[in-house]
């Protein structure tokens, strides 16, 4: 809720500047080492008003420092940094400190203070702004029963759940109502359950609210579930922006895909590139697979890998038709929502999820469909 | 997580074999000989009319009457405001210091880490007469300095008494303290910022607070330190006839009039006071125990000072000057003179003074059996360290975890009072023990048991059971699971803590003074005597002598730690 800067400037040029604006910014930690991990180098971002975008990439990617540098807690070598319009990192003059920044920030650890209140914890960012008595009492409440924790404020943080906790700590970010929200891997402190349960309330409150944000995370399926936009990095630079259909449809690189996970590989030599960018891959004697090329240079000839996500893969009982294969199942497991099954086919391993309903066995001839649009090609590494 | 159900063979309500009882029976006999008699005795001597060992002695209250001098409530009143003082300053001096080094962007962290504990090690009471050189009111070499500026200190005083005290005990704060500061976990402070708190606002509302139970915990055991201390007291209190409980105690019981009830009664009067103060420290700093914020292996960030870090650089070299170099360098130079010289201009360098510690007879008796006592204490206090320590910890019976109580008893009573109680307890035995150095042994394994069972037991509450159990269903016996695994896991902990028991022992004066014979002379009441008689230059090398051998145990067990766990002296 950003409604102060609207009246200020009832123009729509300032509706449409961006909440955060990162320019070429380079950060390296003074290691021997000349690529030290964790680096990030001449960076770009914009997030836009009411936009949530996610910072994807192993860990030592670099996205980290890039938001612990626009939360002012790192110095970045060069580039520059404005929030709400406001340049607060720049090269050649003081960065801003973090208060003078109008941020929030939910910490993994959560980062809650131990001798506090639940209620003295959420209204720390408002009394240190030193906002009026009312004003602090008013959105301390409304930040908490917005987590629905309003039954809770004078708990100590010690008797409280992961959950509980990382709820208060949004409810802490969201009193303050800040420019922009950072959140640096909220969940992943969580169990399973609750970290599901919290992506789902985190996902609501910013559809309901409207708050800009910077989310860091490693888990592809909370960035993708979560944000609008992903901006998935490799050692400390950008890989593949985009929305997070398109990074699933045509991931840009073996980087990308290798990180979303339960991929099948299968690797061969070129045999006939179509105009329209689809690979003709050779991958066993007589045996074919066809697949969207990423690379955008792929020849006749070429070793080239193509990748196919195990839940896009379709296997069904009977003969196999025109462009399908004949598999033989030699492992089945049953994991409740889905029953995985890994099938040979002319001596490739394919791990196929099927749905729970499935009744395959072990030695069960099979046929196997692949659909071209879901078969991405990259080239085989050098 | 731990399905498998453990100890099948355990009797449900015992111990699981014969020898299982057995080693519990046998600490039990162990502490109650060391610690529980001697403690009873003496309350029961605080009530009877007649010195320990005499015959036809009843049953009386007449001893209380002391309560109702004037003259108790006045050593009362000394004691206390000696600990109350010196725990404040102590708080405030270990507080900055461990700020500086946690907070403040300084180079080489952590060796000051290693030079602001150096204190530590030197005995309080040497240090008190290393002061009396450098501060006497006539002849101080420091005063003959101040002098010049008109000014003169005079070291026999409660602030003399205080300072020395402030001196010795600040590292044990700063020991508290620093990883309250240092281990906070880094996103606790980062929240603050962000969440718009100033520097000194964070200061103010969060990191002191997290502090307080780290000042709890370091208050009350310099507090109970304090209080107890003999030493210092006793060498700058005496000739200003501040008289504190600890001294009086030694008084009551040594010199005419002789009072041994009235010493009792004081005795058993000032390690309640002691003991209950331990107990309410420990409630208190308990009730906040933030240590599960820590965070892991997180660089704290530290305060660029800028153009100030000369302020922070300056604190801790002034430290270092006047709790080292100034009283360390007395002693060693006032250890090669002939004669105590009042300036540094002409000194007579000599080694005499070495010569005659080597070579006098009481003298080099005094070394060996300093050397033997230490020794041995420190070897039985490691061994019943680590049985009472893995009794308690790994016991499944609620009774042996009070063995490690009972252990930790005389950590919050005086060794004055722990020295009286065995000679209450050994006197009227006739058993041999008493005037032997037996009972000095005895005392000095009582004294030290809690340096070697509190690392022990910490290190032992950190390790990982599995481990053990691995062992044993791989078939290993008791005796084979504790040399291979229990031992071995343990070995950093029980160096750390027999070196403590050791030089601890090496320098303890006030139960060593009550229950000395000269066949059982040690370095400590030798420096004692020497001290009252003035015989200063060979005092002060007996003292080097005690420095000496500190430094070399206290080196050795350095390196063998560095060497082997790698986690010791990290960050």
């Amino acid at each position: 809720m950003t409604a102060a800067t609207d009246a200020v400037t009832p123009g729509s040029a300032q509706d449409e500047a961006p909440i955060l604006s990162i320019r070429s910014l380079s950060k390296t930690y003074g290691d021997r080492r000349a690529e030290s991990p964790m680096a990030v180098r001449s960076f770009d971002l914009e997030i836009a008003k009411h936009e949530m975008v996610a910072l994807l990439g192993p860990s030592g990617c670099g996205k980290t420092t890039v938001l612990r540098c626009v939360a002012g807690l790192l110095e970045p070598d060069s580039g520059e940094i404005s929030i709400g319009g406001k340049v607060v990192n720049a090269d050649g003059r003081a960065p801003a400190r973090p208060e003078q920044r109008n941020i929030a920030m939910v910490f993994q650890q959560y980062a809650l203070w131990p001798h506090l209140t639940v209620r003295e914890n959420v209204a720390f960012g408002l009394k240190a702004r030193k906002s009026p008595k009312a004003l602090v009492v008013e959105r301390t409440s409304e930040a908490l029963k917005r987590v629905r924790l309003g039954n809770m404020e004078d708990r100590r943080i010690s008797q409280l759940s992961g959950g509980q906790q990382q709820r208060i700590a949004l409810a802490r970010a969201l009193a303050v109502q800040p420019e922009l929200i950072l959140f640096d891997e909220p969940l992943s402190n969580l169990d399973a359950g609750m970290r599901e349960e919290m992506r789902y309330e985190i996902l609501e409150l910013q559809q309901e609210i409207g708050f800009a944000a910077l989310y860091v995370t490693h888990d592809h399926s909370e960035a993708m579930g979560l944000a609008k936009r992903i901006v998935m990095m490799r050692d400390g630079q950008i890989e593949q922006a985009g929305s997070p259909r398109a990074l699933w449809e045509k991931p840009a690189s073996r980087f990308v895909v290798d990180f979303f996970g339960q991929q099948n590989r299968i690797a061969g030599t070129v045999d006939a590139v179509a105009p329209d960018g689809v690979v003709t891959l050779r991958f066993a004697e007589g045996m074919t697979v066809k697949g969207h090329d990423r690379s955008g240079n792929a020849a006749v000839g070429d070793r080239m890998v193509a990748y196919v996500h195990q839940s896009d893969v379709s296997v069904s009982a009977g003969a196999p038709g025109r462009g399908e294969y004949t598999g033989v199942v030699v492992l089945r497991s049953f994991e409740g929502h889905s029953v995985v099954v890994r099938v040979e086919m002319g001596g490739v391993p394919l791990m196929v999820r099927t749905p729970p309903s499935s009744r395959y066995s072990v030695g069960d001839q099979v046929r196997i469909r692949l659909d071209t649009d879901s078969v991405q090609m990259f080239p085989a590494d050098v | 997580m731990k399905s498998v159900p453990r100890r099948v063979r355990r009797w449900p309500h015992g111990p699981s074999s014969i020898p299982e009882l057995f080693r519990a029976v046998v600490i039990v006999l162990i502490l109650a000989v060391l610690i529980v008699a001697p403690l009873v005795m003496l309350v029961i001597g605080a009530f009877r009319d007649k010195a320990p060992g005499f015959p036809n002695a009843s049953w009386t209250l007449a001893n209380l009457a002391v309560f109702a001098t004037p003259y108790f409530w006045t050593i009362f009143g000394n004691s206390l405001l000696i600990a109350v003082v010196t725990t404040a300053l102590s708080i405030v001096v270990g507080s900055v210091l461990a700020f500086i080094t946690a907070k403040v962007e300084i180079s080489r962290p952590s060796l000051w880490d290693g030079l602001i504990m150096i204190p530590a090690y030197i005995a309080p009471f040497i240090s008190a007469v290393a002061w009396t050189l450098l501060l006497a009111p006539k002849n101080g070499i420091l005063n003959a300095w101040l002098a010049h500026v008109g000014l003169g200190l005079d070291i026999y005083s409660y602030s003399g008494i205080i300072l020395v005290l402030t001196l010795s005990l600040t590292p044990i704060v700063y020991l508290f303290i620093k990883p309250s500061i240092a281990r906070l976990d880094r996103s606790l402070e980062e929240s603050g910022r962000v969440y718009g708190g100033s520097f000194g606002y964070i200061l103010r509302t969060l990191i002191l607070p997290m502090m307080i139970p780290a000042i709890i915990a370091s208050a009350t055991a310099v507090f109970v330190l304090s209080m107890s201390d003999f030493g210092v007291p006793g060498v700058l209190g005496s000739p200003a006839n501040i008289d504190v409980m600890a001294t009086q105690i030694v008084l009551d019981y040594q010199q005419a009039p002789y009072k041994p009830n009235e010493a009792a009664l004081l005795g058993v009067a000032l390690a309640l006071f002691t003991v209950v103060g331990m107990y309410v420290g420990n409630r208190l700093s308990r009730k906040r125990d933030y240590s599960q914020y820590a965070g892991f292996a997180s660089q704290p960030s530290k305060l660029r000072l800028r153009g100030w870090t000369w302020v922070a650089y300056l604190i801790l070299v002034t430290y270092l000057v006047i709790g080292v170099v100034l009283p360390v360098g007395a002693v060693l130079i006032g250890s090669f003179e002939p004669f105590i010289s009042t300036s540094l201009g002409h000194i007579a360098w000599t080694l005499d003074n070495y010569k005659f510690v080597f070579s006098d007879p009481n003298a080099s008796l005094a070394v060996v059996n300093s050397i033997v006592l230490s020794v041995g204490a420190t070897i039985a206090c490691a061994i019943l360290g680590v049985t009472i320590s893995y009794m308690a910890r790994r016991g499944k019976q609620r009774w042996v975890r009070l063995l490690e109580y009972v252990a930790n008893i005389p950590m919050s009573i005086p060794s004055t009072v722990i020295g009286l109680g065995l000679i209450w307890f050994w006197l009227p035995l006739h058993a041999g023990v008493y005037s032997t150095m037996w009972i000095m042994f005895f005392a000095y394994i009582a004294i030290g048991l809690p340096y070697a069972v509190r690392p022990i037991s910490a290190s032992l509450l950190l390790s990982d059971e599995g481990q053990e159990d691995a062992a044993r269903l791989m078939g290993g016996s008791w005796f084979y699971t504790m040399r291979r695994v229990v031992i071995p896991t343990l070995r950093g902990s029980i160096l750390s803590g027999g070196i403590a028991v050791f030089y601890h022992m090496l320098r303890e004066l006030p139960a060593s003074l009550l229950l000395v014979t000269p066949a059982s002379v040690v370095l400590a009441t030798l420096i004692w005597d020497r001290y009252v008689e003035g015989e200063f230059p060979t005092l002060l090398a007996a003292a080097a002598v005690i420095g000496v051998l500190t430094t070399i145990v206290v080196a050795i067990g350095n390196v063998l730690t560095r060497d082997k766990s790698g986690l010791v002296g990290r960050a």
